[in-house]
């Protein structure tokens, strides 16, 4: 079981995977000849042909979904090969292997048979060649596909890793599956009687998903789908055709006082975003209150407290856009308090933009802290990176209080950069930009001040964010949004919920699940940035308005998804973690506040299940008896009460996590295995 | 409580009368009662009888019991005591062996015979019987939309009520919403002080939280404590302390525990003590692991070798069922002070002491190092 999570997460052991699955082409040679009666055997057509063009529409629909699921993965460029690889690595998941400790998933197509299939099922003692035909074209087609592979001239082992990322991104299928196919399937196909194997596989079709997920869900075997055999409505395939404008999630980062807000509230300025009357409004205010320089930081900082105290506290988001994207900002509170905001933050964002204060002292104070483990530059900076926050631009802010000195910007460039890349941000996703957000040097038009000019030449901070690049969106897949927050307005009524789309598509009059509670809700109106919307697709984020559901079941951290695919209501799960820098080391029963996209939740480390090497994964250690700073390991943790997260392979907006304790974060890690659920 | 008669040696039979005055004094008898200890105390049992008619009849009767102790259970939050066991004392209504659960409440005396008076429940007697060591402390603990009212005894943290709310977010013109809703969460947080601290036993009101909540409810409290003339608020004003805590969760407490300015203010209570041996524990793990150990097998091995300086071991474990296991853990506490070391028995019943009980309950730092112990599974 651990192998395979360790390959979800990382993709070092791949070549291994490879040769494992070479072990199953022999098997399955030996096994054909006993399928004679299979009907696409009898056609004289190509196997793989047959498979490709098979009527099943979840297949036709991973063919277009594909480059897609594959460049998740950064390692995939040539989506040319991929074409190619991405099949071969479904079918090879497709094949049920005979080796009881292979962890594969047998995928969508053949675990719920069509209507059609099932009508025939249920009909006759014709019940194994519905299902068996399938399974046996693929594992035929495999082989003619594994061959195509290894004739390409290009790097062979190059190819079969790639072939496993896409074989493991199928895997990610579902959980459920991968349980039944270990529960029922394969010690079943050991023994090799065909009738066996057959019913092991309805049974796992049929049964197993439900007996994995709990009793909770036993009456509701119809909500028991994997996310796979999702088809989308037309009108969501109708909606992607049409051209829109990208839409990014910008989070601002840094340690207080960096100039964030300043930074932020400049820019919507001179975009146009705020009007000049607000402007002067703000300017007044805040020279009244002896604060004049937080007149920009005003701009997004609009509650009393945050404008009494000159601090941001929870995540504003205000809305510009570039040429070429539209972007949703996101304002992230720095002061150490409000961690947890800024986590919820990062939570949506698909870049981000770290600031740090260039004068003396406030660099190093950001960077390494007060006696503490560090300051926020560091903290943030690891927080979005396991958030899943891949672009990042440096704006080093501040520049006039050094007199835009090269020397001091390129020391902090120096000192800042080793450190983002031991983050895990990779060399060529990261920006870096001399700013002044006080005096608006270098954000939108080029540096005026001569001290600047002088040596820098750069783009603005513009042109950086508008290079960002809009992330791979999941609209083909069920609906899904996490609320971020509640809202009440008089257009969206008393029980509205905002947040981000993470997969899927969302209409007026859709039905939706509210989740954790279970409940089926209506949407009424859905809004972006205060206009009226119609549909939404995935990576919008969006106000939704929802009737038929109390507003008192709405909170903060759950999920609004798909009525057939509901989340999983999490009681106890694994994770996979790095240790940050930490003094009081983490032991068995330790008390942390588990942080998941907008959830957070008293939980309880139940087991330190194994120390872990950091680079290769490999288990140095079980049950180790504490964990100590820059280790890595796994642990099962339960929450006080339930959470809505998902198994990070197969959702990844849902299977991060990070947690903390005494206002700092512990660790930050990954979902691998949902222990039990409601 | 109030400690009316005593006969026992110590290592040697004898019993006790007690009278309950507080309801942590029932966490004492608690800690103190174990199986097979006989108690005896005047209860209520129904009884059915016989009428000269024929028919049967119930009657409530009042009769004074011994049990032979078999389970008991506390009730923190309503502060009662149930002992069950077999009936020892013949009596007109209830037949010797029979079952009877008795309920030992406040002010109500009781004896206990113990066939055993170990060192551990002699302290926990004395402990018990002081009359200097009882101070409360209670304790809010908030972020936005959560809030933890406890009261913190000498050996008993008690929540007692937790409040949540949604509080929708800032932004343009629901930013009156978000005002709106924080002081309705503040109003119901002020509502829970009001109904659960009572401030003529407590000795501080703390309020703690991440950011600025803790000044905004305090601003909140006092403004409306002066509109609403709330007395009892305003009388005592000094008793409130601000401190910062990283989060609005209960385990929270142990941070807010730690701060000086509330160490300061409750000095030489169990919880503050029990803190600090818990953070040196700690620090103490992180520096040099091998001087820190927990589990039982571990710290007796290192008793083996003399190495204990402190001993941390929580009141649960000498609570535990059968005789000899408590027998180990009291000879284990024994020879640590023969030895010269510390020994702390942590409640369970306060943050720290959950955390212990998380760690297998006992734990113990060293004199040492002992790298070999480390290494070995046990």
């Amino acid at each position: 079981m651990p192998r395979k999570f360790n390959r979800s997460i990382n993709y070092d052991d791949e070549d291994d995977g490879y040769d494992d699955y070479d072990d199953y082409y022999d098997d399955d040679d030996e096994e054909a000849p006993s399928s004679v009666k299979h009907p696409y055997r009898a056609s004289g057509a190509s196997e793989l042909g047959k498979a490709l063009f098979s009527p099943l529409p979840p297949w036709k629909l991973k063919k277009t979904t594909l480059v897609q699921q594959v460049s998740d993965d950064d390692a995939v460029k040539d989506s040319g090969i991929l074409t190619r690889i991405e099949i071969m690595g479904q079918n090879k998941s497709v094949y049920v292997p005979s080796s009881p400790q292979y962890t594969g998933v047998v995928p969508f197509k053949f675990d719920y048979p069509s209507p059609d299939d099932k009508v025939r099922a249920s009909n006759s003692g014709t019940k194994g060649n519905a299902v068996k035909a399938p399974v046996k074209a693929a594992a035929v087609k495999s082989k003619d596909v594994a061959k195509t592979v290894e004739a390409q001239p290009k790097k062979p082992k190059a190819s079969a890793n790639l072939s496993n990322v896409g074989s493991s991104n199928h895997k990610e299928a579902s959980n459920a599956k991968l349980k039944a196919a270990e529960l029922g399937a394969s010690p079943k196909e050991m023994e090799g009687a065909e009738p066996q194997v057959l019913e092991g596989i309805m049974h796992m079709t049929l049964e197993g998903d439900y007996r994995e997920r709990g009793k909770g869900r036993e009456q509701t075997p119809a909500l028991q789908k994997p996310i796979e055999a999702f088809i989308p409505e037309s009108w969501i395939l109708e909606e992607i055709k049409q051209e829109r404008k990208p839409l990014l999630h910008l989070i601002v980062i840094g340690h207080v006082d960096a100039g964030k807000s300043t930074l932020m509230g400049h820019i919507l300025h001179l975009l146009g975003r705020v009007s000049q009357k607000e402007m002067h409004k703000n300017e007044r205010e805040s020279k009244q209150k002896g604060k004049g320089s937080f007149a920009y930081a005003w701009v997004l900082d609009e509650g009393s407290e945050e404008r009494a105290r000159g601090v941001t506290m929870t995540v504003a988001v205000a809305h510009f856009e570039t040429p070429k994207l539209r972007v949703v900002l996101l304002d992230a509170p720095g002061h150490r308090d409000f961690v947890p905001n800024m986590i919820s933050g990062a939570a949506q964002a698909d870049a981000a933009v770290l600031v740090v204060d260039a004068s003396l002292g406030a660099f190093e104070a950001g960077l390494d802290g007060e006696g503490q483990s560090g300051g926020q530059t560091r903290e943030h900076a690891q927080l979005v990176r396991s958030l899943g926050v891949e672009q990042l631009i440096v704006a080093v802010n501040k520049m006039d209080a050094v007199n835009y000195s090269q020397k001091r910007y390129d020391f902090i460039k120096g000192s800042l950069h080793s450190f983002l890349r031991q983050c895990g941000f990779k060399e060529a996703a990261i920006s870096w930009i001399p700013v002044c957000a006080m005096e608006g040097e270098n954000l939108i038009a080029p540096p005026s001040a001569p001290a600047l000019k002088s040596w820098y030449s750069g783009p603005t901070l513009m042109e950086s964010v508008d290079s960002f690049e809009q992330p791979l969106r999941n609209t083909l897949k069920p609906f899904r949004l996490i609320v971020a927050e509640l809202v009440k307005t008089r257009s969206l009524g008393q029980a509205a919920v905002s947040g981000k789309l993470e997969s899927g598509a969302l209409r007026i009059g859709s039905k939706v699940l509210v989740m954790p509670i279970g409940e089926i809700a209506t949407v009424k109106a859905i809004e972006q940035d205060g206009h009226p919307l119609t549909v939404a697709l995935a990576g919008d984020s969006v106000d939704v308005g929802l009737t038929g559901v109390e507003p008192a079941v709405l909170i903060s951290g759950g999920v609004l998804c798909h009525p057939d695919y509901p989340v999983p209501v999490v009681t106890k799960l694994e994770i996979r973690v790095l240790i940050l820098g930490i003094t009081v080391p983490i032991l068995r029963g330790g008390q942390v506040v588990l942080h998941a996209h907008h959830a957070r939740e008293s939980a309880k480390v139940a087991e330190l299940v194994a120390l872990l090497d950091s680079k290769s994964g490999a288990v140095v250690r079980k049950k180790p008896r504490c964990l100590t700073a820059n280790q890595s390991a796994l642990i099962e943790i339960i929450p006080e009460r339930s959470m809505c997260l998902e198994v990070y392979s197969q959702f990844k907006a849902l299977g991060r996590i990070a947690l903390r304790d005494g206002g700092k974060t512990l660790a930050v890690g990954i979902i691998t295995r949902i222990i039990s659920c409601q | 409580m109030k400690l009316v008669r005593k006969d026992f040696v110590k290592d040697a039979a004898g019993f006790v009368k007690l009278v309950p005055e507080e309801p942590e004094d029932l966490w004492h008898v608690y800690n103190l009662i174990a199986p097979n200890d006989h108690i005896s105390a005047v209860t209520v049992r129904k009884v059915n009888r016989e009428t000269s008619s024929g028919g049967n009849e119930a009657e409530r009767v009042r009769l004074k019991l011994e049990v032979k102790v078999e389970t008991v259970e506390y009730d923190n939050v309503a502060a009662v005591l149930r002992v069950r066991g077999k009936n020892m004392a013949e009596n007109e209504h209830v037949r010797l062996g029979a079952y009877h659960t008795l309920e030992i409440d406040q002010q109500r005396p009781f004896v206990l015979t113990k066939s055993n008076w170990d060192s551990i429940a002699i302290d926990l007697l004395k402990e018990a019987c002081d009359p200097a060591a009882s101070a409360d402390v209670a304790a809010v603990i908030l972020q936005e939309g959560l809030a933890n009212i406890c009261l913190l005894g000498q050996s008993v943290t008690t929540t007692k009520a937790r409040l949540e709310t949604s509080i929708p977010r800032k932004r343009g013109a629901a930013i009156a919403g978000y005002d709106k809703a924080l002081n309705k969460f503040f109003e119901n947080v002020l509502q829970g002080v009001l109904r659960h601290v009572d401030f003529s036993i407590v000795k501080c009101l703390i309020i703690a939280s991440p950011g600025f909540t803790k000044d905004q409810f305090y601003n909140y409290m006092m403004l409306e404590a002066s509109r609403r003339e709330l007395r009892n608020i305003i009388e005592n004003k000094s008793k409130i302390v601000l401190a910062h805590s990283s989060s609005g969760y209960k385990h929270s407490l142990k941070e807010v525990l730690a701060e000086p300015a509330v160490m300061a203010q409750i000095k030489d209570t169990r919880a503050a003590k029990e803190v600090k041996v818990m953070q040196d524990f700690f620090s103490m793990l992180s520096q040099d692991s091998a001087r820190a150990f927990y589990g039982p097998k571990h710290v007796e091995a290192a008793q083996e070798r003399i190495a204990i300086q402190t001993l941390l071991i929580t009141d649960e474990l000498f609570r535990c069922a059968d005789i000899p296991t408590r027998r180990r853990y009291v000879d284990l506490v024994e020879s640590v002070k023969e030895m010269g070391g510390d020994v702390h028995v942590f409640s369970s019943m306060h943050p720290s002491g959950e955390q212990l009980g998380q760690l297998t309950g006992i734990a113990a730092i060293l004199r040492f190092p002992l790298p070999d112990l480390e290494d070995m599974e046990l």
